[in-house]
């Protein structure tokens, strides 16, 4: 009897591991969806689909935008990014939140043609919403 | 005509509800600023979730533990936290709020003041507003 208890724990544990895991490797997923859409694609309807219907998006001068003005600004940018790459992601979930922080590298050529390097720590915060993870809230800061 | 009068009811007590909760948020973002003042480890350790990583605008994060542990150990005391208007971001049971504010205090041995746009990111978990994110920026 005690055998099968132990047993019905272990397929419990390991269901709740899977389910965090599969949270994870969507948040993961989303992480890079919105670097590469944001220095990239700059296509405002998935950036759309990526953040909550109240987002606060902080840059790392400390200007910080609200859903609309962060979505027009990306895909009105005219700097072209090379290079980008994510590195040291983290994600801690915590039931219906997530947060991630991660090191965020390359290039940015701005309109004007003036290359230079970005180098960015990284902080977004992350809620379930239907089953999909939309960022509420992200904070960059330069590293110098 | 009563359907209207349950209609408004229904506003008034929303945003009340609402309001309510801003409340309770503005007293827990007060009782963070004034447990770093006074060291006070019991409210601290009530106002943080245990995965929480502080950041700092100089790339430092502490955990949990450090924010507590650093207060007692000289790597930082706090002088002065003054927080200007707070901006609520609200999806729910998940706050963000946000704040330029000015902190003085001295690290490792060193003054320090500064200006600081700060994001904190707040859940309430059993009726409590939990800080389960913070990270600052200088403001240039």
């Amino acid at each position: 009897m005690k055998k099968i208890i132990l047993f019905q724990g272990l397929l419990l544990a390991a269901f709740f591991s899977f389910a965090q895991s599969k949270d994870e490797q969507k948040i993961m997923d989303n992480v890079q969806l919105l670097h590469g859409t944001i220095f990239g694609t700059k296509d405002s309807l998935t950036l759309e689909k990526l953040s909550a219907q109240e987002v606060t998006y902080g840059h790392s001068h400390g200007n910080v935008q609200d859903r609309k003005t962060f979505i027009e600004s990306v895909s009105h940018n005219k700097s072209v990014y090379t290079n980008m790459q994510a590195a040291n992601i983290t994600v801690m979930i915590n039931g219906k939140t997530a947060v991630t922080r991660y090191l965020l590298t390359g290039t940015e050529t701005n309109k004007a043609g003036k290359a230079g390097e970005l180098k960015l720590n990284i902080l977004q915060v992350w809620i379930k919403e239907n089953g999909n993870w939309k960022m509420m809230a992200r904070q960059a800061v330069m590293v110098s | 005509m009563k359907v209207l009068q349950v209609i408004i009811w229904l506003l008034l007590t929303s945003s009340w509800a609402i309001a309510q909760d801003t409340t309770g948020l503005k007293n827990a973002t007060a009782a963070l600023n004034k447990g770093l003042l006074e060291k006070d480890s019991v409210v601290l350790k009530k106002l943080m979730s245990d995965d929480l990583l502080y950041g700092h605008s100089n790339l430092w994060l502490q955990s949990k533990q450090e924010v507590i542990a650093d207060l007692y150990n000289g790597k930082i005391e706090y002088k002065k936290i003054e927080p200007g208007p707070e901006s609520f971001t609200i999806n729910k049971n998940v706050v963000a709020v946000r704040s330029n504010t000015k902190v003085e205090g001295v690290m490792k041995g060193t003054f320090f003041s500064l200006s600081l746009q700060v994001l904190q990111v707040w859940k309430k978990i059993k009726k409590n507003w939990v800080l389960i994110a913070r990270q600052s920026v200088k403001v240039s």
